[in-house]
C-alpha cells in the first residue's frame, strides 16, 4: 500500500504539490477568518460558486489533453443555455429535458468546431475564437439581449438539499465520467495520443478527424452542463453573464498540471485545481477585499501558473537533453 | 535459393513530373538483413512508403509480399496487419504514455473493445521485450528513456504487431558505439527468430556491418544488389555518390598566435569542462555524435547559450558572451547546424538574406537602407563565393542546398569575422557543392579567419583540419594532430571513443 502510494506520488508530483498549497491555503484562510472559511457551510458555497466551471474545466482539460483549445465554450454554453430557457419557457419540459437539450446544441457546436479545427490547419486558439464570436454574435442577433426569467416552479424551486446536491452533484458525475473516458474507454487513449504524437497516432491508425469531433463534442456538452447548473443557481439567464470567463476555466486545467501542449493531464488534478481557485474567491470574499482585487488576483493566479507550467516544460527539456548527452 | 520476402519488379513512381523510381527491381529474402544505401532525394524514401503500403506504385508495377500482389497502398490499419513495420527515425513514440503502453498501441488500436485492457497492454508489452531479450519497466513513461531505449521500445512495438519486415530508418545516426552494438545484438538475435530486417541509410556507417546484403539507389535507379562481402569502401561511395570527392591536401599545420582560447567552459547538463585554442588561419575540427554537446558547444561561443562556467579568450582579450549581438561585435561568426530553421529567411531574396547581418551599416544619413550599397554588396559575396544565382532578387527557397549554404556564409563573412564557427557546413549538401565549400573555407583560413569545424563526417573532418577534437558526452575526450594518422586510423579512435 505504502509502496503503491510512493509509486503514485512519484508519477503524479504535479497534484501532490497542489494538494499540499491547497491544505497550507486552508488553513492559513482558516486562522485569518478566524475560522468562518473551515464552515460547512461555507465551504458548501463554494463549491456550488465554482460548480459550473469546474464541469466546464473537464471539457476543457479534455481539449487540452488532445493538444488542441477551445476558446468558443462560454459562447457555446451561452447558446446553449439560451436555448434551454426558450424551451422551457415556451415548451415546458422537465429536468431531464433541460439538461438534454444544450447537451446537445453544444455537441453540434462542438462538432462545428472540430471539422474547422481539423480542415482549416490554422491553430486552435484561432479558428475558436473566429466560432466564438460567429456563435455569440448569431446569438445577440437573434435574441437581441434579452434576459429571461420566470421559470417554472420544476426548475426554481428548490429545498435546502437540492440547492448543494444538484450543482455538486453534477461536478461530481462529470469528473467521474471524464475520468472514466480518459482511462478505461479506447477513445481517451486516442485523446492521449494525438495530443502526445499525432502523427504516430495518424501511423497507428487513430482516426484524427473522429477524435476531434470526440474532444470538442465533449466540451461543447460539458460547457452546456455548466451552463444550466449555472443558470439554475442564479435563475436568470442574460447572454453576457458567462462570456469573458474562458480565462478562469483554462486557468483550472492548467493549474491541475495539464500540459498546453498536449498529452497530459489528469481529472484529479483539475478538481484539485478547481479547489484552488475556488478558494481563492471565496478567501477574498471572505477577507473583506474588494472584488476590484479579485480580478487582478484571478489574472495574476494564471500568469503564475502558466509560468510554472512553462519553467516545468523547460526543466523537462533540459534533463532529456542532459539525457542524450551524459547518459 | 531461400524464399522471398518481397519482390518488386519494374516498379515506377512519378510525382507530377518527377520521376521518383525508374524500373527498380527489388527483392528480399525471407530472414536476410539488407541495407539499402542512397543520397537524399534518392528515391529511398519512396521506396520504403511503397514497400509498406503508404504509397500506390505507378499502373504496370509489380510488387509482391509472401507470394501476394499488393496493388493498393492501404489504411493505417492494413498496413499495420501486413507485417511489414517501418520504424521511422522520429520513432513515432508517444512520450508521456508508459513504455507498455506505447509498446502496445499499434496492436490494441485496431481491436474492438469496449475497454481498455490495461492487464492486456502489460502483457503485450512484457511478451514483447521478452523476445528481444530486453529488461524494462514498462510503467516508466517513455520521455524518461534514452534515445537508445526509446529505439527498443519501437522495435518491440513493432514485435507486437507481428511483423515479419521491419524497415528501420537511419537507426544508427543518434546511438554511440556500444548502443550501436547492443542493437546490432538484439537485431541479429530477432533474425533467428526469423525476422526479414531492411536498415535504410544516406550515408556509409556502422549499418555496413551488420548487413548480408546492400543496394544502393541513386537518382531513381537501383545501381546494384550485392553481397557485402563483395564490396569495397571507394566503390560504394562512388556508386552512392556517382562522384568522387576530392579532397585537397590537407593545409601545413602552422603555429601562429591563438585567436580564440577557451578553458574550462562548462554548462551544466550539456557540455563540461572544455578547453581548446583556436589559431589565427587554423581550421580545428570538433567531430562528435548528434547529442555529444558539440552544437551547444557552438552556440555557448555564439552567445545563444550562456555557460555555467569557465572563460573564453578572443585574441587575448577575455570575454563574455552573453548574447549573440556581443559575440558578433567580437568577431564571431556562426553557421548553423540547420539553415532552413537558423541560417536563412527563405522566403526572401539573396541580396535581403546576405544583408540581415549588416543591416545597421547600409542605414544612411536618416536612417534608410541604401539598397544601392546592399546590392553592391550582394553582387560582390554572389561573384566571390560562386553562387550560381541569377540575380540577387532571386528567392533562397529557389535555390539548391550547396547554394543556399553559400548564401547563409556570405551573409555571415559580410560581418567580415575573426572567427568562423562552421555547424555540419555539407549537410544535405551534393558532392560537387561539398567541394565547392571546403574550398572557400580553405581560402578563407589562408587568408588568416580562425575557422572551427564541426562535423560528424570523419573524411570531412580529416582532410581539412589539422587537428581534431573528439566531442563525446559533453566532454572533450581526445585532442588528435591529424597529420600524424591515416584516415583510417582516425576513424577508428572516433568510433570507439566511449
Amino acid at each position: 500500500m505504502l509502496n503503491k502510494m510512493k509509486k503514485y506520488s512519484s508519477s503524479h508530483t504535479h497534484e501532490f504539490f497542489l494538494l499540499i498549497v491547497i491544505v497550507v491555503f486552508a488553513v492559513s484562510l482558516s486562522i485569518f477568518t478566524g475560522g468562518r472559511f473551515i464552515q460547512i457551510d461555507n465551504l458548501l458555497d463554494m463549491l456550488n460558486g465554482n460548480a459550473a466551471l469546474g464541469i466546464m474545466a473537464a471539457g476543457m482539460l479534455v481539449v487540452i489533453i488532445s493538444g488542441g483549445i477551445d476558446m468558443s465554450f462560454m459562447a457555446v454554453a451561452t447558446v446553449s443555455q439560451y436555448v434551454m430557457a426558450l424551451f422551457i419557457l415556451n415548451v415546458g419540459g422537465n429536468m431531464f429535458l433541460a439538461f438534454f437539450i444544450p447537451a446537445l446544441v453544444g455537441a453540434a457546436l462542438g462538432c462545428v468546431n472540430a471539422v474547422l479545427v481539423h480542415n482549416l490547419k490554422a491553430p486552435a486558439i484561432i479558428t475558436t475564437i473566429a466560432t466564438m464570436n460567429a456563435f455569440y454574435g448569431v446569438l445577440m442577433w437573434l435574441c437581441k439581449g434579452q434576459w429571461l426569467y420566470g421559470f417554472p416552479d420544476w426548475f426554481s424551486k428548490k429545498t435546502p438539499f437540492s440547492t448543494v446536491a444538484m450543482p455538486v452533484g453534477a461536478l461530481l458525475i462529470v469528473f467521474v465520467v471524464t475520468a472514466v473516458i480518459l482511462q478505461y474507454l479506447p477513445i481517451g487513449r486516442k485523446v492521449f495520443a494525438i495530443g502526445d504524437n499525432q502523427e504516430a497516432a495518424r501511423r497507428g491508425g487513430v482516426n484524427i478527424l473522429a477524435t476531434q469531433i470526440f474532444v470538442y463534442s465533449f466540451m461543447g456538452v460539458t460547457a452546456s452542463l455548466g451552463a444550466v447548473v449555472q443558470g439554475n443557481i442564479i435563475q436568470n439567464i442574460a447572454p453576457n453573464s458567462l462570456v469573458g470567463r474562458e480565462m478562469e476555466v483554462i486557468a483550472i486545467v492548467v493549474l491541475g498540471g495539464a500540459k498546453l501542449t498536449g498529452g497530459k493531464g489528469s481529472v484529479i488534478g483539475t478538481f484539485l485545481g478547481m479547489l484552488l481557485i475556488a478558494m481563492l474567491g471565496n478567501g477574498l470574499v471572505l477577507l473583506g477585499i474588494s472584488s476590484y482585487w479579485h480580478t487582478f488576483f484571478m489574472g495574476a493566479v494564471i500568469l503564475v501558473s502558466f509560468c510554472i507550467s512553462g519553467a516545468e516544460l523547460k526543466k523537462k527539456k533540459d534533463r532529456e537533453v542532459s539525457q542524450v548527452e551524459l547518459q | 535459393m531461400s524464399e522471398k520476402f518481397l519482390t518488386m519488379r519494374h516498379v515506377n513512381k512519378t510525382f507530377g513530373g518527377v520521376h521518383a523510381l525508374k524500373d527498380v527491381n527489388f527483392a528480399l529474402d525471407c530472414g536476410e538483413i539488407h541495407c539499402l544505401v542512397g543520397q537524399n532525394g534518392s528515391g529511398k524514401s519512396t521506396l520504403i512508403k511503397i514497400i509498406a503500403g503508404v504509397l500506390d506504385a505507378d499502373a504496370g508495377s509489380e510488387v509482391e509480399i509472401r507470394g501476394k500482389r499488393m496493388n493498393q497502398s492501404g489504411t493505417p490499419q492494413e498496413i499495420l496487419k501486413s507485417g511489414v513495420c517501418v520504424i521511422y527515425q522520429d520513432l513515432s513514440l508517444f512520450p508521456n504514455m508508459t513504455i507498455a503502453e506505447n509498446i502496445a498501441f499499434y496492436s490494441s488500436a485496431g481491436n474492438k473493445n469496449v475497454c481498455v485492457d490495461w492487464a492486456n497492454i502489460r502483457k503485450t508489452a512484457t511478451t514483447a521485450l521478452k523476445l528481444m531479450r530486453v529488461h524494462m519497466d514498462i510503467e516508466q513513461p517513455v520521455a524518461a528513456l534514452s534515445i537508445a531505449d526509446r529505439q527498443l521500445v519501437a522495435i518491440a512495438r513493432a514485435l507486437a504487431v507481428n511483423a515479419k519486415l521491419i524497415i528501420m530508418d537511419e537507426p544508427t545516426s543518434s546511438l554511440t558505439r556500444k548502443e550501436v552494438n547492443v542493437l546490432f545484438s538484439i537485431i541479429k538475435d530477432l533474425q533467428k527468430q526469423g525476422m526479414t530486417v531492411l536498415f535504410v541509410s544516406h550515408k556509409l556507417d556502422e549499418i555496413i556491418e551488420i548487413a548480408e546484403k546492400i543496394t544502393i539507389i541513386r537518382d531513381g535507379v537501383v545501381i546494384v544488389t550485392k553481397p557485402n562481402r563483395d564490396i569495397d569502401d571507394k566503390e560504394l561511395s562512388f556508386m552512392i555518390s556517382g562522384e568522387t570527392i576530392q579532397y585537397l591536401e590537407r593545409p601545413e599545420k602552422n603555429m601562429a598566435k591563438p585567436m580564440l582560447t577557451v578553458e574550462g567552459l562548462t554548462c551544466r547538463g550539456q557540455f563540461e569542462d572544455v578547453t581548446f585554442s583556436l589559431g589565427q588561419g587554423e581550421i580545428l575540427g570538433i567531430i562528435g555524435l548528434l547529442g555529444s554537446g558539440r552544437t551547444e558547444l557552438a552556440m555557448s561561443l555564439f552567445g545563444m547559450n550562456p555557460p555555467t562556467s569557465g572563460s573564453i579568450r578572443i585574441d587575448g582579450k577575455a570575454v563574455r558572451h552573453t548574447n549573440n549581438r556581443v559575440a558578433i561585435q567580437n568577431g564571431i561568426a556562426y553557421v548553423p547546424e540547420d539553415r532552413l530553421l537558423q541560417g536563412l529567411v527563405i522566403d526572401q531574396d539573396v541580396e535581403s538574406n546576405i544583408a540581415v547581418t549588416i543591416i545597421k551599416d547600409l542605414l544612411n544619413k536618416i536612417g534608410f537602407m541604401n539598397t544601392r550599397q546592399r546590392r553592391d554588396i550582394a553582387n560582390s559575396w554572389i561573384r566571390d563565393l560562386n553562387i550560381k544565382s541569377a540575380a540577387p532578387t532571386i528567392h533562397a527557397s529557389a535555390m539548391s542546398g550547396g547554394n543556399q549554404q553559400k548564401i547563409v556564409l556570405a551573409k555571415w563573412l559580410a560581418t567580415h569575422p575573426k572567427i568562423l564557427i562552421l555547424d555540419q557546413p555539407t549537410n544535405g549538401v551534393d558532392v560537387s557543392a561539398k567541394n565547392a565549400i571546403y574550398t572557400i573555407v580553405r581560402n578563407l583560413a589562408e587568408q588568416g579567419m580562425s575557422i572551427l569545424l564541426i562535423s560528424d563526417e570523419v573524411s570531412e573532418i580529416f582532410y581539412n583540419c589539422s587537428r581534431a577534437l573528439i566531442m563525446h558526452k559533453g566532454r572533450i575526450c581526445k585532442e588528435l594532430e591529424l597529420h600524424e594518422m591515416s584516415e583510417q586510423e582516425f576513424g577508428e579512435e572516433v568510433l570507439h571513443v566511449e
